[in-house]
């Protein structure tokens, strides 16, 4: 299966296209330590066919953003709406019968029921959800094995299969009821290299097929193979023009640039207003011909590309054209913040200006 | 700054020619129902004094299989673990478990506290196991090992009353209790926030420097160049050992 | 400072509350159980030997023609004789509190501030009574129903009436000690008299019963011995004997049911012991599984495998100890509230609260060495835990063998749902563990279902009795009456149906050589009788042509052991011996009721003389299915008539009322057997429950994910349930098997208590249905409580590590 290059989306879907759709959810554990924010104001938005993956280290937040996905866990505050329904409206029951029929969930660990067989963990999910005919479900399940090559191992039990069938056996199973969603934790993290590479094919094959994947994984350079790659740092979302831009970046400077930006929308012919340092989302932003100046015009900044301003004013010469642009930008204060705390975040910034692939 | 005269470790020298632990040709095979499954495919390791090793791979890749390999946990398929001195697979069980309370201490990412026991009493057992217990004084020395690790406040607290840091920080303190000469580190840092991690890898900063031999196994390359040398592993073979530059 | 280990034993005692008390409450059940067992077992033997010792009881006891005291002082110097004592005793009409006229016992004692015979313990009131003044015996006051201090009303022989002042109340252990008068049960209301009253009642001051006490109380052939020679000098005296009864010192009255309760406690106690240790060995595999990540840190951090085992060893310890200082003065208290209730009923005297070291002993060795050997195994295997697998939060992929036979099982059953396939399967997944639970519920089971089984047995026995009460109304009269005459009398009396004439006499049933070996009573009736028909265990009932012929109570062959249908034996009718062939033998309701035989009335009437005449009579009511309230207004009734005509009644009674009476001391073995089953109930539920709720909190992870893949809470629950539901109905069935064998042996140990023969009726299905739903109710609800728990916290842990 060739990789093509998967574009690197700069902004959101907004929130009618989403089929995943999180509009600022916080998640606040209260411990006897004190409480512990987990998730601070999260938005984010999936649509149906993306491939995203959600990286981070470990205690960032990942699994618990995935986790508000899937309903296992609820936000303190927020919204979470999948596939068009509120899941904070749901009880625990209901949920679980919600999951059953939009969602497929694929474990680090498996996790397959030990007392059946692979073929009976796949048709478990039909059971459960009362779909497709009784006598249809053994047909189905041992097709979607054939998929994942273990038709031949279909009747024996998870132990006797080898941690890289076990988890295509999964695969299988999180299937079953063709759910538009996959969910997957950290779904390499037990095995090898050679079966990982395996289990990546078979989901960019899901993908190619229309279904969306969330994949939470630790590892850079598996999130990399993935549409969008989000990244959180102690609980917070950066915007995916950092990740897609600088994806070196260390997840504190990441975090830090994330709190210093702004986002804002300008209207057809607006220009930009006073600061230090912009980045174009959407649209495209013109520079107003200086009469002064007998040097080039400057080009304009199209999606991806951003400037740094020797003086804020200088921003002001950038218009957006008749429909509008989406910008990043930085103002005064915020970059006199980031010279204090991260002079090397301010290099970075003003160094490189242009846009990325 | 860790007391030194807690410590009974040989200041680093980097002209120390015996290795504090080695391995030679160490194999390990799983057998499953589905086959036999090959952890490790014959590891060659010198570890030096004072060397803060670490030893960095991806999931699956044999990390814990090498250090529980180390600490005599699990058994060996073939090859030979020298730790100090001592041949660790030789030892049977009891002498093994003894000699691994006085030579090692274990740090892992589940923290592993005991969750009956306060913080003081955890510190405390390891002393009470190996038959070094000294009353008092022994309960000096943990509170003395807890206010190291700035904890000395909680020290009646039971574990699940303080945070997954504070609880990694009473795990180290536990493991010097009797002041091994050797740290066995498997992921610390692994259900550690950023700030949290950074306090335990400035904690283990410090005792290298006050002497001891650290190996930390952890997947976060970015971890890179905090050690002083440098193993990665890959489907249960070495594949790298980089000396870090001085300084 | 407490040394870190032993700081672990005490949190993990205190850390988890709940865990503590469900392991001390499976230890102390049994042992609360196996106490009241051993005690009640213990206390209730030596306390009846004991008390009935002290009270002097008399060994011989004749009732003769009046005599004085110059026989007495003959008797007293008798060879083996230790004293002798002449008694007047007289049964007069009393009225009770409702008006009825009901017979009672009156005994004129001399001296009775001494009692040298037949000691009673005061419990009320003052003793002895004055002139005209009576002392009532307690456990019969209640049919009277007269307050202490107030007058009872005696009808004299002519029909005037007397007032006696009732002042004292007594308990006489010896009542029913003469088995001619039908024993406890059967024995009227007792009063106690000076002889000063009796000229007063109508009566005169000579003696008519004489009781003696021999040198060895304790040897019936000597008492026997001794017996002869006291008859011989009675008889000298030209003193006729009426009847007569040898008894030792020790054999109390209701020694039978002490028998059957003995033997009862003494098998269930064997089988609580072996429950007792299964119940104690599961609690304590489940709480060892639960330790596995623990001792694998401890092994990690220098701990050596007996200092690990030492820590469970001493927690272990901890546990029984605590159990067995909850179970000690529990037990210690119940038991004597169970003995209290059996001594009220069966008349004993208990010597008062004592510590029965058996008793202790046993709880003692239950609670501390047997946890320990039922922890050997699970330490072992807990300390030879690999470390590598506990800490690492990876489950190894366990190895799940389903038995062979289940699958074959699934094969046939194709279109079992699949979830249900789960539940299943999850139940044989630990084969070991499973046989162990099931061993624990089904002693549990098997246990409660054989108690209340063999109660209702018993029960259905009392309701087979009343064959023998068939009549509304038993009426006896002071002499025999014609039966024709009586006859057409009743006939008068409206609600009266067919009434039949029997005859009656008490007769010397003689051994080898001229000795009496005990007295019988021979009951004539008309060999068409349709107002007895007896419960027979061997041979045949009367038939036409039938002469000197006999059917023979259970009794008969406590005297004479070798005795079979066929056999004659030598009675001694009024002064005339005769031979009567056995032909049958019937069961009635216990030895204690004495000898009796129904014999043909043609026969008995013309060897008494008293042809054509009855001293009993049976009447039946012109419907069927009197109620008992039916039959004592048509008692009364008869009663009331009868005497306007003149006749000089000694009782009429109801009928049900007399089956109820013969019943009672069968009454409180049923009775006692509940509350043992009560028992058995409580310590087999809290086994069930205690298991299956460990069961199911080993359930989480598997409940995790079935949540995380679409599973329903009704699912998850019917899972859950149907797994419980499995293991309880397998125990059940189990039990039920187990019940079989002990049902028969409890039936058997009490029948041969009390009738001397092997039980006619052991099972009933009531008990294996009460436990059934038992089973079902428990094992629904100890598998859903820990299961909601189990469902909200779950799944955020599968996600991440263990």
């Amino acid at each position: 299966m060739p990789l093509t290059q998967p574009t690197i989306a700069l902004s959101q879907p907004s929130a009618e296209e989403a089929l995943i759709h999180l509009k600022e959810v916080w998640k606040v554990f209260k411990m006897p330590a004190g409480t512990f924010e987990a998730l601070k104001n999260i938005n984010l938005s999936i649509r149906g066919g993306e491939f995203v993956s959600v990286t981070g280290k470990s205690g960032s937040g990942k699994s618990t953003l995935v986790n508000m996905i899937t309903g296992i866990d609820r936000p303190t505050r927020g919204e979470v709406r999948v596939n068009g329904t509120l899941l904070n409206t749901l009880s625990e029951g209901a949920l679980s019968v919600w999951r059953g029929h939009n969602l497929g969930i694929v474990f680090q660990f498996f996790q397959l029921l030990p007392m059946l067989s692979v073929l009976e963990n796949v048709m478990l999910p039909m059971d459960f959800c009362n779909r497709y005919d009784p006598a249809e479900r053994e047909e189905r399940a041992m097709a979607l094995l054939r998929r994942v090559g273990l038709e031949k191992v279909a009747h024996k039990l998870p132990a006797a299969l080898s941690g890289g069938q076990q988890q295509c056996a999964a695969i299988a199973r999180a299937l079953a009821n063709d759910p538009p969603i996959l969910v997957a934790d950290e779904p390499t993290g037990n095995l090898d290299s050679r079966t990982a590479a395996q289990v990546m094919e078979i989901f960019t094959d899901l993908v190619a097929h229309g279904k969306t994947l969330v994949m939470v994984t630790h590892d850079l350079s598996l999130a990399q193979r993935a549409h969008r790659v989000l990244v959180i740092s102690d609980g917070e979302l950066i915007h995916p023009a950092i990740v897609a831009t600088w994806p070196h970046l260390s997840h504190t400077k990441m975090r830090l640039l994330n709190r210093h930006l702004q986002t804002l929308r300008l209207p057809p012919t607006a220009s930009l207003p006073a600061c230090r340092w912009a980045m174009v989302l959407e649209g495209t932003l013109h520079p107003r011909p200086s009469r002064r100046r007998l040097l080039a015009r400057p080009a304009p900044l199209s999606a991806g590309t951003w400037r740094a301003f020797s003086h804020a004013e200088e921003a002001t010469t950038y218009t957006a054209d008749t429909s509008g642009a989406l910008v990043l930008l930085l103002d005064e204060k915020a970059w006199e913040s980031l010279r204090q705390s991260a002079p090397d975040l301010i290099t970075t910034l003003q160094n490189r200006h242009g846009g990325h692939a | 700054m860790l007391n030194p005269s807690l410590s009974n470790s040989a200041p680093v020298s980097a002209a120390t020619p015996s290795p504090i632990i080695s391995l030679r040709g160490v194999k390990k095979a799983y057998h499953t129902p589905a086959g036999d499954f090959w952890a490790l495919h014959g590891i060659d390791l010198e570890v030096y004094p004072g060397e803060f090793l670490g030893i960095i791979g991806k999931s699956g890749a044999g990390k814990t299989t090498l250090l529980n390999m180390i600490s005599g946990i699990d058994a060996l398929t073939e090859g030979e673990v020298l730790v100090n001195g001592v041949r660790v697979h030789d030892l049977d069980e009891d002498r093994l478990a003894l000699w691994r309370g006085r030579t090692l201490g274990v740090i892992t990412q589940n923290f592993l506290l005991m969750p009956t026991l306060t913080l003081l009493e955890n510190v405390l057992l390891p002393m009470d196991f190996c038959g070094l217990w000294q009353g008092r004084k022994s309960v000096e020395r943990a509170r003395e090992l807890l206010r190291q690790v700035e904890l000395e406040e909680h020290i009646h607290k039971l574990p699940s009353a303080i945070s997954g840091g504070q609880q990694q920080r009473v795990a180290i303190a536990r493991a010097l209790a009797n002041d091994p000469p050797i740290l066995l580190a498997d992921e610390p840092t692994g259900r550690l926030d950023s700030g949290t991690a950074e306090g335990i890898l400035h904690i283990f900063e410090r005792l290298v420097a006050a002497g001891k031999t650290i190996l930390m196994v952890t997947h976060d390359l970015s971890l890179e160049r905090r050690f002083s040398r440098v193993v990665w592993i890959a489907d249960g073979r070495l594949v790298a050992d980089r000396q870090a530059a001085l300084g | 400072m407490m040394r870190p280990r032993w700081r672990k034993v005490l949190s993990d005692l205190i850390g988890n509350l709940g865990r503590s008390l469900l392991v001390v409450l499976s230890i102390a059940v049994g042992l609360f159980a196996i106490g009241i067992l051993i005690t009640n077992h213990r206390v209730i033997a030596e306390d009846m030997v004991t008390g009935y010792r002290a009270v002097n009881p008399a060994n011989i006891m004749l009732v003769t023609t009046p005599f004085d005291d110059d026989l007495v002082e003959r008797v007293k110097s008798v060879k083996g004789v230790r004293d002798a004592l002449g008694v007047h005793k007289i049964s007069l009409r009393v009225q009770t509190v409702h008006g009825d006229w009901i017979p009672m016992d009156f005994n004129a004692i001399p001296d009775m501030g001494t009692q040298a015979i037949n000691r009673v313990h005061l419990l009320e009131g003052t003793w002895p009574p004055e002139d005209k003044e009576v002392v009532v015996e307690q456990s019969k006051l209640s049919e009277i129903g007269v307050g202490l201090g107030d007058w009872i009303t005696v009808e004299l022989p002519s029909g005037k009436t007397r007032r006696l002042h009732f002042v004292g109340i007594v308990k006489d252990l010896t009542l029913g000690a003469a088995a001619g008068g039908g024993g406890f049960f059967l024995a009227a209301p007792q009063g106690y008299i000076t002889p000063a009253t009796l000229p007063w009642l109508d009566q005169n001051e000579a003696w008519n019963t004489l009781y003696v006490t021999v040198e060895e109380g304790n040897d019936e052939a000597a008492i026997r011995q001794v017996a002869q020679r006291v008859r011989r000098e009675v008889e000298a005296q030209g003193v006729l004997i009426l009847s007569s009864a040898v008894r030792t010192s020790e054999n109390h009255p209701n020694r039978i049911y002490v028998d059957a309760v003995v033997g009862v406690l003494f098998v269930l106690g064997a089988l609580v012991v072996f429950l007792s240790g299964f119940l104690i060995t599961n609690t304590l595999n489940a709480l060892l599984a639960q330790q596995m990540v623990q001792i694998g840190v401890m092994k990690l951090i220098g701990a050596r495998r007996w200092q690990v085992a030492g820590i469970y060893q001493v927690l272990i310890l901890t546990y029984g100890v605590l159990a067995l200082l909850l179970a000690l003065p529990l037990s210690a208290r119940f038991s004597y509230v169970l003995l209290d209730y059996l001594a009220n009923r069966i008349n004993l005297q208990l010597q008062g609260f004592r510590v029965v070291p058996l008793a202790i002993l046993v709880q003692v060795v239950l609670a501390l060495a047997v946890p320990q050997g039922a922890a050997l195994l699970p330490i072992l295997h807990g300390v030879r835990v690999r470390i590598h697998e506990v800490i690492s939060g990876i489950r190894p992929s366990e190895a799940v063998q389903t038995p062979h036979w289940i699958e074959r099982l699934q094969k046939r059953f194709r279109g079992l749902p699949r979830p249900l396939l789960i539940s299943l399967r999850n139940t044989f997944r630990r084969t070991q563990r499973l046989i162990l639970t099931l061993i624990t519920l089904t002693l549990g089971g098997a246990i409660f279902i054989a108690t209340f089984n063999t109660q209702a047995a018993i029960e259905r026995y009392i309701q087979q009795l009343s064959r023998y009460f068939l009549a509304d109304v038993n009426l006896t009269f002071e002499a025999p009456q014609r039966i024709q005459r009586v006859k057409n009398d009743l006939a008068q009396v409206p609600g009266v149906g067919h009434v039949e004439g029997w005859a009656y006499t008490r007769a010397d049933l003689m051994g080898e050589g001229d000795q009496v070996l005990d007295t019988v009573q021979l009951i004539g009736v008309p060999i068409e009788t349709t107002l007895v028909t007896p419960i027979l265990r061997e041979g045949r009932w009367l038939q036409a042509g039938d002469r000197n012929v006999l059917v023979v109570n259970e009794r008969f062959r406590a005297t004479l052991p070798n005795l079979h249908v066929g056999d004659t034996l030598h009675l001694r009718i009024n002064g005339s011996e005769r031979d009567w062939v056995v032909v049958g033998f019937l069961q009635l309701a216990g030895q204690n009721l004495g000898h009796l035989a129904y014999v043909p009335y043609d026969e008995l009437s013309r060897q008494l003389g008293q042809s054509g005449r009855g001293l009993l009579f049976r009447v039946a009511a012109d419907r069927a299915n009197l109620t008992l309230a039916e039959q004592e207004d048509l008692a009364r009734r008869v009663d009331a008539y009868l005497k306007g005509r003149g006749y000089n009644i000694s009782e009429a009674r109801a009928g049900l009322s007399v089956l109820e009476k013969t019943a009672k001391g069968l009454d409180v073995l049923t009775n006692f057997l509940l509350i043992l089953s009560g028992l058995a109930a409580i310590v087999g539920s809290i086994g069930l429950a205690g298991t299956m709720s460990l069961n199911v909190m080993e359930r989480t992870r598997e409940i995790g994910i079935m949540r995380a893949i679409g599973a329903s809470d009704g699912t998850i629950r019917l899972l859950v349930i149907v797994e419980g539901v499995l293991i309880g109905l397998m125990s059940w069935i189990l039990a039920s098997l187990a019940a079989f064998p002990i049902s028969r042996l409890l039936s058997n140990v009490i029948s041969h208590a009390i009738f001397n023969a092997p039980a006619l009726f052991a099972y009933t299905p009531t008990g294996f249905l009460a436990w059934l739903g038992v089973v079902l109710v428990l094992s629904v609800i100890a598998s859903l409580l820990p299961a909601r728990t189990a469902v909200r916290l779950t799944i955020r842990e599968v996600l991440a590590y263990e």
